[in-house]
């Protein structure tokens, strides 16, 4: 492969180059020269066409270039190209492309892999220099920029960030999800197990501790159940049926309860019975109440003979007139003071029928007067009124009647002239009888007048003679009455003297039946507390363990009793209850230790569970992490792969290859690495101080010479960087904007490329002495070099012509070495 | 170490130049530099180098320079000449006068730490370009990553990754998507008759 030349090329009507050329290229530097137009870059794109059948940087914009390749009016055209020798086994030597206007042919000698690896890394266009830094430096593509791309397949890292990216799934549990859709199952099937899980153990805590409570309340209510002076104990190790059996045989608390209740109301009855017994005061001395029996008994019948006998007469006296009167049963007082009402009231009767016979028998006498008056003076008016004109007020009437029916003095009546009379006119006339008439009627009705009220009087004095008649005593009824009432003003005199005598024949009375009635009664108590004893004693004895001789009292033995059984009973019930109690928080406890021990073996189940998926956990994170540290390790070695070889060889060269063309420059271009792992590989463009020290971007830190030379040698780098698969090296002159300095600089470098490195070096020059210069720079330097330079020019035809020339090593003697 | 001593200790060492003979001769016409040098094998570089003291005239070192051209000349000789000037700072249009016939390195008297990697970067042009090794044999990713991974790592996963990288990320998801199934599986199936 090392040493495989370019070694011939024919062109024909391509482009710029009218007619034939034919440009040897069999030498290890090939010069060309030719003036701007003369057609030289045209010799370099048919290099790259017969080499790979097109042209890059054209290519890009699209196959349209081919149509424009032919020269002007030729029709069409060819291009031949050769080599010495197959650049690697089995590959072409030849290439070919027959082009016109409407025609592309190429048959390019390069395969595509090794044709873009030629277009890319061993031919500099022109056109392209110009823009390289930008083109390597697009960081805005991101990882597909070209610089990148570059890294990348020079490296070889594609398997590594096949293991780096495959294993990034590793890295986050989502993604773990995403890539295993069963993971999400596990998961959440591991997030209820624990959920259940945490449930359980909240929920055996939560039982436990109320276990725990119940038994201290159990304790607490066994400790009030004291019995044999030790309370029972429940501990964690307690038998706990066997210990209800226990308990519940412990003391038949039914029976004993009821037995009490028994005792209790037999001796509330007995206390009630006793208690019914009359007062016990009474009975203590039976004798004197006999004695005052008998005393009260002589008193009351020694007043009855004495006294009570003249009050009985008394009474009986008056009981003879009043048989209705209360007998003396009813209490001597009250018959007493019964017969002394009467026997007053009577007398006062007859005292009143008496005034009223007397005041009647005045009245009479009066109104009989009063008659004999009236009665005469009605005889004397009666004569007066017989004697007067009955009707002269009648006639009066009819004389006025008359008056107006007087005409003169002749009458009405008569018509007889009343002036004959010659007594005044007859008008004063009758007005003087009419007067005479008035007057006369006047009298006679007064004195009927008082005739009626003579009459009226005479009545009513009549009337009252009769009323007072009847007011009159009979003479038999008027004696009567006198003697009655003397009588019983007599008796009620008495009666009323008899009342002290009354009230004592009450009081004895009293006395007697209340002694009676004493003495009955302590008698009939007697009986009852005799009988009622044996029992008190008996049941005292039950209750108390003691006689009740031993008390002062039957009453405070029953007291006593009766407060000591209702204590046993209390105790009793609260015993009771605080079985039923103890009992039931027995229950309590026995169904809540089975039930810690049901939440046991079931979060024991939970549990196992947990940790069959935990080991699947254990063993996906195990993968997890060996994937991450593989991935991790990728990274590394992939970090560790890019860092050697820029380190120690791709800034290396770069570095080397810049200086040698800009020796004073300060600041060095230099690819910046990532820095730190676990990024992509994405280097960028950036300068170093001599020093060491980073700095900005190429584009910022660098003169416009020094950036192309930036570019030139950064594509000379990557040229030398690669592995070789053509020694092949197409210029096309770079150095159209390099100073003095740096083109001697740059000649020395291609020396050292073409004789140092074996590149076969095809170099593009425009410029006379530069040509001339490189000439001289490149001649062959030691046996087996070789230069040939080619003159492009064009004859008068306007054909090209191109002026070989071959160049070989001389030994130079100039200086005597 | 004077710049001109590191100058000729870097060409003779890193370059393979040779001195010549003080004076030596073009032809039969002697040249007196501070030095000169030739290179060694696939070139033929002449390298003179003028060190700039406090008697020296550009003038003089301009017309020794071109002398030496033009001899050559004379002679056809094609040695392509550097001319190195150390210690002091040639004048611009003294440089510009020498670049005319040969290629000027006027390194004058770098100083600090890096005076010898500034004087061996003035010389680099005359050095032969170090040839890289190889990349490929700088790339064996799977010696480096079993050389990073322990060997607990290793193992059928790591075995079967390693056989996946070449075919690509899909490939190495693959394997690790299935060695986790494996294990959810096993859970799951276990779990199976509960569920």
């Amino acid at each position: 492969m090392n040493g495989v030349r370019l070694k011939n090329l024919v062109v024909e009507n391509f482009r710029s180059l009218r007619g034939k050329v034919v440009i040897p290229l069999d030498a290890q530097v090939v010069l060309i020269h030719g003036t701007n137009g003369m057609g030289k870059t045209s010799v370099l794109s048919a290099l790259e066409l017969g080499l790979t059948g097109k042209i890059a940087h054209l290519a890009n914009e699209g196959p349209r270039y081919q149509s424009y390749l032919t020269t002007l009016d030729s029709g069409g055209g060819a291009i031949s190209l050769t080599t010495t020798a197959p650049h690697t086994e089995g590959a072409a030597i030849a290439g070919a492309l027959t082009f016109s206007d409407d025609t592309f042919l190429p048959k390019p000698l390069l395969d595509a892999d090794n044709a873009r690896f030629f277009a890319e890394r061993c031919y500099l266009p022109q056109a392209t220099l110009g823009r390289l830094l930008e083109l390597y430096d697009d960081q805005k593509t991101g990882t597909t920029s070209p610089l990148t791309l570059f890294v990348k397949e020079l490296l070889g890292l594609d398997p590594l960030d096949a293991l780096i990216d495959g294993l990034e799934h590793a890295f986050n549990v989502t993604r773990v999800r995403k890539l295993v859709p069963d993971f999400r199952r596990l998961e959440a099937y591991k997030t209820s197990l624990d959920e259940e899980r945490r449930r359980k153990d909240q929920a055996i805590v939560e039982a436990t501790k109320a276990a725990r409570e119940r038994l201290d309340q159990l304790n607490e209510t066994l400790s009030t159940l004291v019995r044999e002076g030790t309370a029972p104990i429940v501990t964690e190790a307690t038998n706990l049926s066997q210990f209800k059996t226990e308990l519940a045989a412990t003391g038949n608390a039914d029976q004993q309860l009821t037995h009490l209740n028994r005792t209790r109301s037999e001796l509330r009855g007995l206390q009630e019975r006793w208690r019914s017994l009359p007062s016990q005061e009474s009975s203590r001395d039976q004798a004197d109440r006999e004695r005052a029996d008998l005393a009260a008994a002589d008193a009351l019948a020694n007043w009855r003979s004495t006294r009570g006998n003249i009050l009985e007469d008394a009474i009986n006296a008056v009981r003879a007139l009043f048989s209705d009167l209360p007998s003396l049963e009813d209490g001597y007082e009250k018959a007493r003071s019964e017969a002394q009402r009467r026997a007053q009231a009577e007398a006062d009767r007859c005292g009143r029928l008496l005034a009223a016979h007397v005041t009647a028998s005045a009245q009479v006498e009066i109104l009989n007067a009063t008659v004999q008056r009236a009665s005469t003076r009605i005889d004397e008016l009666n004569r007066d009124l017989s004697g007067a004109a009955k009707d002269a007020k009648t006639l009066a009437n009819a004389l006025a009647g008359v008056v107006p029916h007087i005409d003169g003095e002749t009458c009405p009546v008569c018509s007889r002239n009343y002036a004959e009379l010659d007594a005044g006119p007859l008008s004063a006339h009758v007005a003087a009888k009419i007067a005479s008439l008035t007057s006369e009627a006047g009298r006679l009705q007064s004195l009927a007048a008082a005739r009626a009220e003579e009459s009226s009087r005479l009545a009513s004095a009549q009337r009252d003679l009769l009323a007072a008649a009847n007011g009159q005593l009979s003479a038999e009824d008027h004696v009567e009455l006198t003697v009655r009432q003397a009588k019983m003003t007599n008796l009620a005199l008495r009666l009323s003297e008899l009342k002290d005598a009354a009230a004592e024949g009450n009081m004895l009375i009293a006395n007697a039946a209340t002694a009676r009635q004493a003495l009955v009664a302590a008698r009939r108590r007697d009986e009852l507390s005799i009988s009622l004893l044996p029992e008190i004693e008996t049941m005292v004895q039950a209750v108390l363990q003691q006689s009740s001789s031993n008390f002062e009292s039957i009453d405070l033995v029953l007291a006593e009793a009766l407060r000591a059984l209702e204590d046993r009973l209390a105790e009793a019930e609260r015993v009771a209850s605080v079985k039923i109690k103890a009992s039931s928080e027995l229950d309590t406890r026995i169904r809540g230790l089975a039930e810690i021990a049901t939440l046991r073996s079931d979060r024991d189940a939970t549990l196992a569970r947990i940790q069959a998926l935990d080991t699947a956990f254990k063993e996906i994170d195990a993968t997890r992490g060996n994937a991450k540290k593989i991935a991790e390790a990728a990274d590394k070695v992939r970090s560790g792969i890019v860092t050697k070889v820029f380190n120690t060889s791709l800034n290396k060269v770069w570095r080397d290859l810049f200086v040698r063309l800009a020796p004073s420059e300060q600041f060095v271009p230099a690819f910046r690495l990532p820095i730190g792992s676990g990024g992509k590989v994405e280097a960028v463009l950036e300068t170093l101080h001599r020093s060491g020290k980073a700095s900005g971007s190429p584009g910022a830190m660098l003169s416009q010479g020094n950036l192309n030379t930036a570019a030139l040698t950064l594509f000379l780098a990557l040229h030398l960087s690669v592995p070789v698969r053509m020694p092949w090296l197409i210029l096309d002159d770079p150095v159209q904007s390099m100073d003095d300095v740096h083109i001697a600089q740059f000649a020395a470098l291609l020396r050292s490329l073409s004789k140092g490195m074996n590149r076969q070096v095809v170099i593009a020059v425009h410029e006379r002495a530069l040509f001339d210069y490189l000439s001289l720079e490149l001649s062959p330097a030691f046996p087996g070099d070789s230069l040939i330079t080619v003159e492009i020019t064009r004859n008068f035809d306007g054909e090209t012509v191109a002026k070989p020339r071959a160049f070989t090593f001389e030994d130079d003697r100039a200086i005597a070495a | 170490m004077s710049t001109t001593d590191r100058v000729l200790d870097i060409l003779v060492r890193e370059g393979g130049y040779r001195e010549l003979p003080k004076p030596f001769k073009v032809g039969s016409i002697p040249f007196d530099f501070t030095h000169a040098l030739v290179a060694g094998e696939r070139a033929n570089d002449l390298v003179i180098v003028i060190e700039l003291k406090g008697d020296t005239f550009d003038d003089g070192v301009i017309r020794k320079i071109m002398a030496l051209t033009r001899a050559l000349d004379v002679m056809r000789s094609k040695r392509p000449v550097t001319a190195v000037l150390t210690s002091g700072q040639p004048g611009t249009e003294t440089v510009q006068s020498i670049s005319r016939v040969c290629r000027v390195l006027p390194i004058g008297a770098p100083t600090g730490p890096y005076a010898t990697s500034a004087v061996r970067d003035w010389l680099s042009v005359l050095l032969p370009l170090t040839q890289q090794p190889s990349f490929e044999t700088l790339l064996d990713w799977e010696a480096d990553l079993s050389a990073t991974t322990t060997a607990s790592m290793e193992g059928e996963f790591m075995e079967a990754l390693i056989d996946a990288a070449p075919r690509g990320k899909e490939a190495v998801e693959t394997v690790l998507a299935d060695t986790i199934t494996k294990s959810v599986d096993a859970a799951i199936t276990d779990e199976g008759d509960e569920e």
